[in-house]
């Protein structure tokens, strides 16, 4: 019984959906958020009850001697994302029921959250890469489930298959990873594969590069990384509440969590490829945030940008780094996407003209007095994620820059890109934030968020200030998170350049003051037409990655199917069904001869049989007088024999 | 009395069902489906029966390792000079054969539910249904070659009726071909019995020859010098005897199996038969073409799997993409399932011929697991046709919304189909390549691009399979005839689809049920083949040159 | 003395005589007729050879052919009558009524 503490945080979710799905289904909403409380409790609990690296294995496939073991694992890490992923699937859970309350597929909607919830603390507690997948490709499902949660409507199930689809690629490199571990080391215990130190083991180098690259790929499928970045944004087409959860905070954080876990697994060829994806990842999803329209997409290109700072951390060689910010990310990125689903919520609620986008910022403004709550927590999260000090955003991108700063292995131009995302990721933040809360025109009256919006926005904003991870906000050195985690394997402590944070304080704030020149005061329009007119359509339409993926693998493989159909139609078949036909032809020819040359023959000797018989049958005409005359004929001649023998 | 003849209960009492059936006169027509579902009901307890008194502990393969064996001579036929010719009635199952055992008195039970409403010839339809689940049971505990044969020979006919009389519009072409392709591939294998029938003798110096497999597994048992023996130096073409006599039997049960080229009866017979048969022939009938890999082809000729398995694993990783592919570019659900089988199937390929425990296990666990999965697709599939009689996938849209149930169903089972873990798929493909891999990397005949491709199978087959959900049922709710009534899945449909979702589901988190039964004679029959094969290959090699 | 030659001629004559009898005329009476033509052609012979015989079997032989002959006739006549009685027919092509 002492992990029953584990088997509350998994299977509690679980429980949970099943309940909501079939039992509950008037309070769904209300099952979701007590499971989630206990999980949280659970989870708060387990951080001081538990043992670290506690744990337990269960046989389930046995192939041979071969044991293919499952079991969870729990040591600080572990505990932190539980923590994290229990305060985020809570608030969510508790904002979903203001968000929904008008949707009839409640039922449905909250199963799904706890199905997601389950599979998700199944990776984080998993203490094997094969249980990992398992609850590696359940995220999937349950995001494929929530993405495509209006599936009346034409886009999500579009959005949903892709996203399902980009992870399943993912999969296979975490797949190959695993065959290529379990093919030297026969176990997938992960801590029983650090102690046995796979980059210094006997594996010949390459298959030890394919073993990286492969678990790199599955956290390039899961937390949208270039190149297949491009369903994250797509992903949006859920609900927003869903999108809070899976596509900012939990789910997406998870390729970085896998990450963190194998980091001594990878190979430093690997971690360079690493370093460089989340550098270009960084970049290009800054980039593309700025030509957004929809309220959702801007955020969702802003996770991307902020993934590929956690990967780059991890490339860069500096774990704990990638992990601390994955933890801040978490909590001021999923309070914007709340925050984003309160101004829809309010459009939706407000707002029902048709043809109405309530997603679109070019239809929202000056909300600063209609939602001033949403206004309060927005700014705080956006200044968080900008990285401006006092906030948590601060201390963890201080700690990557750091340490992109002192990788030596990375090329240099992935420190550019990481100083250039976060002028940018300032900058578009501020454009979003602008256009929103100010830009007096579009405004309408008060409104009055409900309690269950406004206590996940509370405590969301709250936990993205510094205070909250370090007493002394403005050192990263100092956070509590960080002297927890000396225990962990990975760990590293960047060497400290002074003018890293002077830089970055100045480029986030740069980039503020760009936007609020720009939007507020119209200024800058000369520059900023200038560099958009370059470069507008290649950020809007994301480098063109959809576009690339359309005509190379979409369209590539259906011409590849079709043709591949036509092979086995008109070769493989057709060569079938030629041998059919020949044989017919040739069984054609052959009953031509039979009947023709074979049976002919036989009907000549029966013709000739028939011939004789009808020339003869008088003898045997049944006539007594016949018989005797042929008799009297046939003593005559054995006369005449006698006769001639004397 | 049940116990002691276990087997041969499994596999007379449908045909009892069908003697009782000839009783019944047309004009109680309502009772021949009873009798049909009472005695598979029957098959389907005894055949549970089976598996919980088997005993999972005994180590090895061979006659050893078999259980519930009964062995009777059948036919004694004394033949001069030559000696004589012993056919016996010799049944067992082991760890190869008692998951499939189980799976058939499973898939055939769902079919008769199936069946339920099958108006026309009522009694034909049910009597050759008995037959074959007479001959598809038969075929899985038979141990004496002429024994399976005839098993295996005697399935085509029944199935040849069931798809020429109840099937679709293009039910003739169909059965013809099917007909034609499984006795082309059945004539293969009688060639390679009848001349392991002329080289195998009951012991080293009997005359006695012998249809057992179990003595064809045993060198010893070849008179010296005959056509299929070791040391028999005579080549055809460059190969010898022995390997002929492997190619044959691979090529006769691939066409079974079907592995590609030789898949193309598969769609054809799967689109025209109706829904009950083509449920049997993906859950069952294709096993056994896998099951003849292992219990003929890999165990009495143990050489010719190292020399060929990678060619078969090569074969087997075609099929798997290349149906893949195929089947993403099919308009017909039903079509699309069939060449989904055929990239399955190919997983069981590339499994066993790695040679390892683990893909041998997987390819056996694959065998059962797609005969659940594919029984569940095409039960989808059929679902569709008897509300429309139309399966395009073009002609549906948005069903989710009327058919939310159904939708459910198929989320289920296409996600089961595609290896989503927490389903049985996902264990047995998991399995496949891993041990491929594993053979691979540690010195096994196949090679490392083998499993590698085999992954690329897995992402097409989640793109064709979520291509279709969300065609077919996402979206605004359309379809092509307005008339059309959908609803939502009835009493029965639930009673056939609710247990195999189950199953997939509950062997998918729990795989050691079913892995642990096979697991000892798993291991016995890679020990064997691999030993065994190294060693028959040596004295074959010493003999040739 | 007549020689034995005249004999056979004579018997031979008889014998041939009832043969084409029995061979060409359809009546069942006239083909009984050619019966006794035939059967008195070999009790002429039988008598005949006797001639060389002194224990005269050959004349014995004779009179019971002759009995026989007359019991035979009887019957046969008996039957032919009965026959023509029932099925007003005496031609033997007709009486076909056993035929296979």
């Amino acid at each position: 019984m002492e992990n029953i503490l584990l088997y509350i945080i998994l299977f509690a979710p679980l429980v949970s959906a099943a309940l909501s799905y079939f039992l509950t289904k008037k309070w769904a909403g209300e099952t979701l958020v007590g499971f989630s409380l206990l999980v949280l409790l659970a989870a708060i609990m387990a951080w001081f009850k538990q043992p670290v690296s506690s744990g337990f294995e269960l046989d389930w496939i046995l192939a041979g001697n071969q044991n293919f073991s499952i079991g969870l694992y729990y040591d600080q890490l572990a505990g932190i994302m539980t923590i994290v992923v229990a305060i985020v699937a809570l608030l969510v859970a508790i904002f979903s029921m203001e968000y929904m309350k008008h949707d009839g597929g409640q039922p449905r909607y909250f199963a799904m959250l706890g199905l997601f919830a389950f599979s998700m603390y199944g990776i984080v507690l998993a203490s094997n890469l094969l249980l990992t997948f398992v609850f590696w490709e359940l995220v999937g499902f349950s995001s494929y489930l929530l993405i495509g949660f209006w599936f009346e409507k034409d886009a999500p199930p579009i959005s949903s298959f892709k996203a399902f689809l980009m992870n399943k690629v993912g999969d296979i490199g975490f797949l190959l990873g695993i065959f290529i571990l379990y093919a030297f080391f026969k176990t997938l215990n992960i801590q029983e594969l650090i102690g046995l130190d796979p980059v210094n083991a006997a594996i010949p180098n390459g298959l030890l590069i394919a073993l990286g690259i492969g678990l790199f790929l599955a956290a390039v499928g899961k937390s949208a990384q270039f190149p297949l970045q491009t369903w994250l944004p797509d992903a949006m087409t859920g609900p927003t509440p869903v999108s809070a959860l899976i596509h900012a905070a939990t789910m997406v954080a998870a390729g970085v969590y896998l990450m963190v876990r194998v980091f001594p697994m990878l190979a430093p060829e690997v971690l360079t490829v690493i370093g460089i994806v989340g550098g270009i990842t960084a970049f290009m999803g800054a980039f593309a945030a700025f030509a957004q329209n929809d309220i959702k997409k801007i955020l969702a290109f802003s996770t991307v940008s902020q993934l590929g700072y956690m990967i780059m951390a991890v490339g860069a060689g500096f774990p704990v780094a990638a992990f601390i910010h994955l933890t801040t990310h978490a909590f001021f990125k999923a309070g914007l996407f709340l925050c984003s689903g309160s101004i829809i919520h309010y459009y939706h609620e407000t707002n029902h003209t048709a043809g109405f986008d309530p997603q679109d910022i070019r239809n929202m403004g000056g909300l600063k007095k209609v939602l001033p709550f949403t206004f309060m927590a927005f700014t705080l999260c956006m200044l968080s994620l900008a990285g401006l000090p006092l906030f948590s955003g601060f201390l963890s991108k201080e700690m990557i820059l750091n340490g992109l700063v002192s990788a030596d292995h990375l090329p240099s131009f992935v420190l550019v890109f990481g100083f250039a995302s976060v002028f940018m990721t300032a900058a578009y933040m501020a454009r979003l934030y602008f256009k929103v809360f100010f830009n007096q025109q579009v405004a309408g009256e008060k409104y009055a968020e409900a309690v269950s919006v406004k206590v996940p926005l509370l405590t969301l904003s709250s936990l993205s200030i510094g205070f909250v991870f370090s007493m002394n906000p403005l050192s990263p050195d100092d956070s509590w998170l960080l002297s927890v985690l000396t225990s962990y394997k990975g760990i590293g402590i960047a060497d400290h350049f002074v003018w890293v944070p002077i830089l970055s304080i100045g480029l986030a704030l740069s980039g503020l003051i760009f936007s609020y020149l720009y939007i507020e005061r119209k200024m800058l329009s000369g520059l900023v037409s200038g560099v958009k007119s370059l470069t507008y359509n290649l950020s809007n339409r994301n480098f063109y990655l959809d576009d690339i993926y359309d005509v190379a693998f979409v369209s590539g493989s259906k011409t590849l199917a079709k043709a591949a159909y036509w092979w086995d139609q008109k070769v493989v078949d057709r060569v079938v069904n030629l041998m059919g036909k020949t044989q017919v032809v040739l069984a054609y020819l052959i009953g031509w001869f039979d009947r023709r040359i074979v049976d002919g023959g036989v009907r000549l000797v029966t013709w000739l049989v028939n011939f004789a018989g009808n020339r003869t049958r008088q003898v045997q005409g049944g006539n007594l007088q016949n018989y005797l005359a042929w008799a009297v004929f046939g003593v005559l001649l054995i006369f005449y024999f006698f006769e001639l023998m004397t | 009395m049940v116990m002691d003849h276990l087997l041969s209960w499994l596999v007379f009492v449908p045909l009892i069902a069908a003697v009782v059936m000839l009783t019944i006169p047309q004009s109680q027509g309502h009772l021949y489906k009873w009798v049909a579902l009472g005695a598979l009901g029957i098959v389907t307890i005894l055949s549970l029966v089976l598996v919980f008194s088997f005993n999972q502990g005994i180590a090895g393969y061979g006659a050893d390792s078999l259980q519930f064996t009964k062995q009777l001579d059948w036919i004694n036929l004394n033949v001069g000079s030559f000696g004589s010719l012993l056919i016996q009635y010799y049944v067992g199952v082991d760890g190869l054969s008692l998951a499939l055992v189980l799976l058939s008195a499973i898939v055939l039970f769902i079919g008769v539910i199936s069946s339920w409403n099958i108006k026309k010839n009522v009694q034909g339809y049910f009597l050759l249904y008995m037959v074959l689940s007479t001959s598809v049971i038969g075929c899985f505990v038979a141990l004496d070659f002429f024994l399976f044969y005839l098993f295996f020979e005697f399935m085509l006919l029944p199935m040849y009726f069931l798809i020429g009389i109840w099937g679709g519009k293009r039910r003739a072409y169909a059965s013809i071909k099917f007909f034609i392709y499984t006795l082309i591939g059945s004539l293969l294998i009688l060639m390679v019995m009848i001349g392991l029938s002329l080289s195998v003798v009951q012991g080293p110096d009997s005359t006695v020859h012998t249809f057992d497999i179990m003595k064809m597994m045993n060198p010893e048992n070849y008179l010296p010098g005959s056509l299929l023996a070791l040391d028999f130096d005579g080549q055809l073409l460059g190969l010898t005897y022995r390997a002929w006599a492997f190619i044959l039997l691979i090529v006769g049960f691939a066409i079974k199996l079907p592995a590609v080229p030789v898949h193309t009866w598969l769609p054809d017979a799967h689109v025209e038969a109706p829904t009950p048969i083509s449920v049997v022939l993906a859950g069952i009938l294709l096993k056994i073409g896998g099951y003849g890999f292992y219990r003929i082809g890999y165990t009495i000729f143990p050489d010719g799997a190292i020399e060929y398995g990678w060619w078969i694993a090569l074969f087997g990783v075609i099929a798997i993409i290349y149906a893949a592919f195929v089947a993403m570019a099919q308009a017909d659900l039903k079509r699309l399932i069939a060449y989904s089988s055929v990239s399955h199937m190919g997983f069981v390929m590339l499994g066993m011929a790695s040679l390892t425990v683990e893909g041998n296990a997987g390819a056996l666990f694959q065998m059962f697991s797609h005969g659940i999965i594919s029984a569940l697709l095409f039960l989808m599939s059929g679902v569709l046709y008897d509300r429309t009689g139309d399966r395009m996938i073009a002609n549906y849209s948005g069903l989710a919304g009327k058919m939310p149930l159904f939708c459910v169903a198929v989320i289920l089972s296409f996600f089961a189909a595609l290896g989503l873990p927490g389903f049985s798929g996902f264990i047995a493909e998991f399995l496949v390549l891993i041990g491929a891999f594993d053979g691979a990397i540690n010195g096994s005949v196949v090679d490392t691009f083998m499993p590698v491709l085999g992954l690329l199978g897995l992402v097409l087959g989640a793109a064709y399979f979520l291509w279709t959900i969300q065609r077919m049922f996402f979206g605004k709710f359309w379809v092509r005839e307005e008339s059309w009534q959908l609803p939502d899945l009835n009493a029965r449909e639930l009673i056939m689809i609710i247990p195999l979702v189950i199953l997939a589901l509950f062997f998918g988190i729990f795989p050691g049920l079913l892995l642990d039964l096979a697991n000892e004679t798993v291991m016995g029959f890679v020990e064997y083949v691999n030993t065994q094969g190294h060693q028959n290959l040596e004295l074959i090699n010493a003999a040739v040159r | 003395m007549i020689p034995i030659e005249h004999y056979i001629i004579f018997s031979s004559m008889l014998l041939v005589i009832g043969l084409m009898i029995i061979l060409i005329k359809r009546n069942a009476i006239m083909i009984l007729a050619g019966v006794e033509l035939i059967l008195n052609a070999a009790n002429i012979n039988l008598v005949a050879f006797s001639q060389n015989d002194p224990s005269l079997s050959g004349q014995m032989m004779t009179l019971f052919v002759i009995v026989v002959a007359v019991a035979e006739s009887a019957v046969a006549l008996a039957i032919v009558y009965q026959i023509y009685r029932h099925q007003g027919i005496s031609n033997i092509d007709e009486l076909n009524e056993l035929k296979g």
